[in-house]
């Protein structure tokens, strides 16, 4: 009987060791997939498309005041030269001076186009200075399911010149992002060597790239 | 009557002497694992948020070939969630390294390459006479900043087409 009781703690000993071994098996298991959910626990690419891309060589890039003239109100900038869609407001202090310029709409003219005060009967005409420059056109569709910061965009002519979208984009909307569905019309003065052909775009590790029209 | 309680008991403490010390080496064995397991853990996770990606336009990556050495020039995202550290940046081109001639310039300006940083690489080579339009391989690989005592590492890798 006396041995019956050893033999029978070495059985219960020996299968104690088995089902440890068991457990330690198991938990083994569950770490390996664990490292394998963190492996594939990056995030999925963005997707994207440049739907257009337009190089605009006779942009208005920068109005300056000559003379801020007398008696306006706060109002709005046309061309009075050429037909090329140029858009501006102005802003004027105590005397109806103005003193300060915002361009809305840069247009495109083979020459600098004379700048003037739309509909308005001052004191003492205002005089504009402007000139004319490259500027870069694009739409692109987040075609995607990412929301992309739009600080993490970055665009590129002709793979130089990198430029944050954070920085320039202003298409009427101040969010920051850019949402699954949405067309982002970009514009940015080029200011590096030209002729420029390309535009490229980078998001999270995705480039694209398209030819400028 | 007696031998038999004798062995009897001579048998129990050998089980238990047995069964005690193995299980003693399998829980120390264990924990050793569990170590171990942690710091992998600990390292694949470094690994898994330390991403970089090449940025730009692979078709025109700019070359200047008027100055002597050559100088390529391209730029590199981080696409991770660590901050990457630009001085363990190595660079491949074709098959060679050009770890020594590297000048790196983070954009915008800032102390960090984090994940809204591009950093501008250029480099350079005496041995290089690549023309217009040709084609190289081009291969980074960047260690992460140290975080929770362990750096990551990501490597890139693309063809790309040279513009002079």
């Amino acid at each position: 009987m006396g041995a019956s009781v050893g033999i029978g703690g070495l059985i219960i000993g020996m299968t104690m060791l088995v089902v440890f071994s068991m457990v330690v098996a198991s938990i083994d298991a569950k770490v390996d997939s664990s490292l394998q959910t963190i492996d594939s626990a990056n995030e999925a690419l963005p997707t994207f498309t440049i739907d257009d891309a337009t190089l605009w060589e006779g942009a208005v890039v920068d109005v300056l005041i000559g003379s801020g003239g007398s008696g306006y109100t706060n109002g709005n900038l046309v061309s009075s030269t050429g037909n090329g869609g140029f858009t501006g407001t102005f802003t004027v202090d105590g005397s109806g001076a103005i003193i300060g310029v915002a361009i809305t709409s840069h247009g495109n003219y083979s020459s600098a186009p004379t700048i003037v005060v739309q509909g308005q009967t001052p004191t003492s005409s205002a005089t504009f200075v402007s000139s004319i420059g490259n500027f870069i056109h694009t739409n692109v569709t987040n075609t995607g399911s990412q929301i992309t910061p739009l600080r993490e965009i970055w665009i590129f002519s002709d793979g130089e010149n990198p430029t944050n979208l954070g920085s320039i984009y202003s298409g009427g909307s101040n969010s920051p992002h850019w949402y699954s569905g949405e067309t982002l019309h970009v514009q940015w003065a080029e200011s590096g060597q030209l002729p420029v052909s390309r535009v490229a775009i980078s998001v999270k590790g995705v480039s694209m790239a398209s030819t400028l029209a | 009557m007696a031998d038999g309680g004798a062995s009897t008991f001579i048998l129990l403490i050998t089980a238990l002497l047995v069964s005690g010390s193995v299980s003693a080496i399998l829980i120390n064995q264990w924990g050793d694992m569990s170590s171990a397991l942690e710091e992998n853990r600990k390292g694949k996770e470094a690994d898994a948020k330390t991403s970089v990606s090449f940025a730009g336009d692979a078709m025109e990556v700019g070359y200047d070939d008027s100055v002597n050495p050559n100088v390529m020039t391209f730029y590199l995202q981080n696409t991770g969630q660590y901050v990457l550290d630009e001085s363990t940046l190595v660079v491949i081109v074709d098959g060679i390294s050009v770890t020594s001639s590297i000048t790196t310039t983070i954009l915008p300006a800032g102390a960090d390459w984090t994940d809204v940083r591009l950093l501008e690489v250029e480099v350079s080579s005496t041995s290089w006479s690549y023309q217009n339009d040709d084609s190289v391989s081009l291969s980074a690989v960047v260690s992460s900043e140290v975080t929770s005592g362990y750096r990551g590492t990501s490597t890139m890798n693309i063809e790309v087409r040279l513009n002079v």
